[in-house]
């Protein structure tokens, strides 16, 4: 009986925590009063519905991937359905292909997009901007830190919202990948978003 | 559709946003490109610039600058990762070099030698990020309050001390909890400045930097795991690009069990 509750009510979200801003994203399911757990082993990975991959340096994060063994395992569960919910770094390791990346870099290849790394300058540019999020009345305040560009969208792929002439929030059946950091904002609706998705 | 309002760059938000995602990962102190090449190769999150690592600055003695532009245009273009290097405490025009090279973050450091005795740089006066040491709590509120984004302990540079590190850390630390407490210790009452402190405490960058030369993983571990209580996530300096490989993968797993990796590590 309760393994039945448990399935219908507490589905588990785990955030990939090899390096970056993995605690911010916590705090924002914890806002949501979601439990969020660490992924930092194939077993933390077991116990997860769905995952984040949150903002950091995607070149030291990938090598963590292969360190820890968690890389072929995630793999696997992408395939099988995972709900993943990309940020900034995290976009990058989900991507297809990665322009300006190191050669060693990994990506799980899960979402059909081109992006680029540091596409927007050094962190002098980094910014803030309010964008348009189809699903939301209210603008969303994104913060771009040397953020990636998706530059080119696959036919699956549908664009959630831009900033400027750039897709900066994108969908791929289990996928959510946003070029911005919403676990910075403030604001809990993007998560809610991609809680409804679980 | 595409539509995007007035965008705002070098503000505290974004500043900040940069130091989060440092956490967790290791900052390699290197003095040239091909040292830069390797902290990258090794899994570093950021490099830092400098013209001498600390050790040697402390050994030869004489003044101690800004790092050569050349060399920082050098390593620029052979890292993707964010590249951080060091001005002169009050020296808002090395500062100001820095900040146009587009350095991602400036270290005003104590490493180096001080241009000004009694005033640091006006940090928000400027886009770039800036890391600052502090000692204690008082010394990491007065940084943040002149735009620091970001503090870090201050080590006994090149000597391979920790403690130095960890005491200001566990000063700091110890410092917020107690001021944070619903009810306000003895040992407190009656400060006067005790309500400014808690304004300013909660704005206080949830990222603490150590400063320290590591050796072995372990004893980045001994920072690490007193750190993590307190939600505090510290990030790493390091002097010695052999060890940053090792580090870089004992500080992600070195919160699970498997403690052993500490041992196999630096082999």
């Amino acid at each position: 009986m309760v393994g039945v509750s448990r399935n219908k009510s507490a589905k588990k979200i785990g955030v990939l925590a090899l390096q970056g801003a993995f605690a911010s994203h916590q705090k924002v399911f914890h806002k949501l009063s979601v439990d969020a757990v660490e992924v930092r082993t194939p077993t933390d990975l077991e116990k997860v519905d769905a995952l984040v991959m949150p903002g950091g340096e995607s070149t030291t994060m990938s090598q963590l991937l292969e360190s820890s063994q968690l890389f072929d395992p995630i793999k696997n569960r992408l395939k099988d359905g995972l709900p993943v919910f990309g940020t900034c770094a995290g976009m990058i390791l989900l991507a297809k292909n990665i322009l300006d990346g190191r050669d060693d870099q990994l990506s799980f290849d899960a979402i059909e997009i081109d992006v680029q790394r540091n596409a927007y300058g050094r962190q002098i540019d980094s910014f803030e901007a309010e964008i348009d999020i189809d699903s939301l009345d209210q603008p969303f305040h994104a913060v771009f830190i040397r953020a990636p560009r998706i530059v080119s969208l696959g036919s699956q792929v549908q664009a959630l919202a831009y900033c400027g002439d750039d897709v900066v929030l994108a969908q791929q059946d289990n996928i959510l990948v946003a070029s911005f950091h919403p676990e910075l904002a403030n604001d809990v609706r993007l998560h809610e978003l991609f809680l409804k998705g679980v | 559709m595409a539509k995007s309002e007035v965008s705002k760059t070098g503000s505290m938000v974004v500043k900040r946003g940069l130091a989060e995602m440092l956490k967790g990962g290791v900052i390699m102190d290197v003095v040239n490109a091909e040292q830069a090449k390797i902290a990258e190769d090794s899994g570093a999150c950021a490099v830092m610039a400098l013209e001498r690592v600390p050790a040697d600055i402390r050994r030869d003695g004489g003044v101690a600058r800004m790092s050569d532009p050349e060399m920082i245009e050098k390593i620029q273009a052979v890292v993707s990762i964010p590249v951080m290097a060091k001005a002169r405490i009050g020296h808002f025009v090395e500062a100001q070099v820095l900040e146009s090279l587009g350095v991602d973050f400036i270290d005003e450091s104590e490493v180096l030698t001080p241009a000004d005795e009694s005033h640091h740089i006006d940090k928000l006066a400027f886009k770039s990020p800036f890391v600052c040491g502090a000692t204690n709590l008082g010394e990491a509120l007065r940084r943040i309050s002149e735009g620091a984004a970001l503090i870090r302990s201050k080590g006994e540079a090149g000597t391979g001390n920790i403690v130095e590190a960890v005491r200001h850390l566990r000063s700091i630390i110890g410092d917020i909890r107690k001021i944070t407490q619903p009810i306000l210790p003895s040992c407190l009452n009656g400060q006067r400045d005790f309500k400014r402190h808690c304004l300013w405490c909660k704005k206080l960058p949830r990222v603490v930097g150590c400063k320290c030369r590591y050796f072995v993983p372990a004893v980045s571990l001994l920072q690490v795991t007193p750190l993590w209580r307190c939600n505090l996530v510290p990030k790493l300096f390091s002097s010695a690009p052999e060890y940053s490989r090792a580090m870089t993968r004992c500080r992600a797993h070195g919160q699970s069990s498997k403690r052993r990796l500490i041992l196999e590590m630096p082999r």
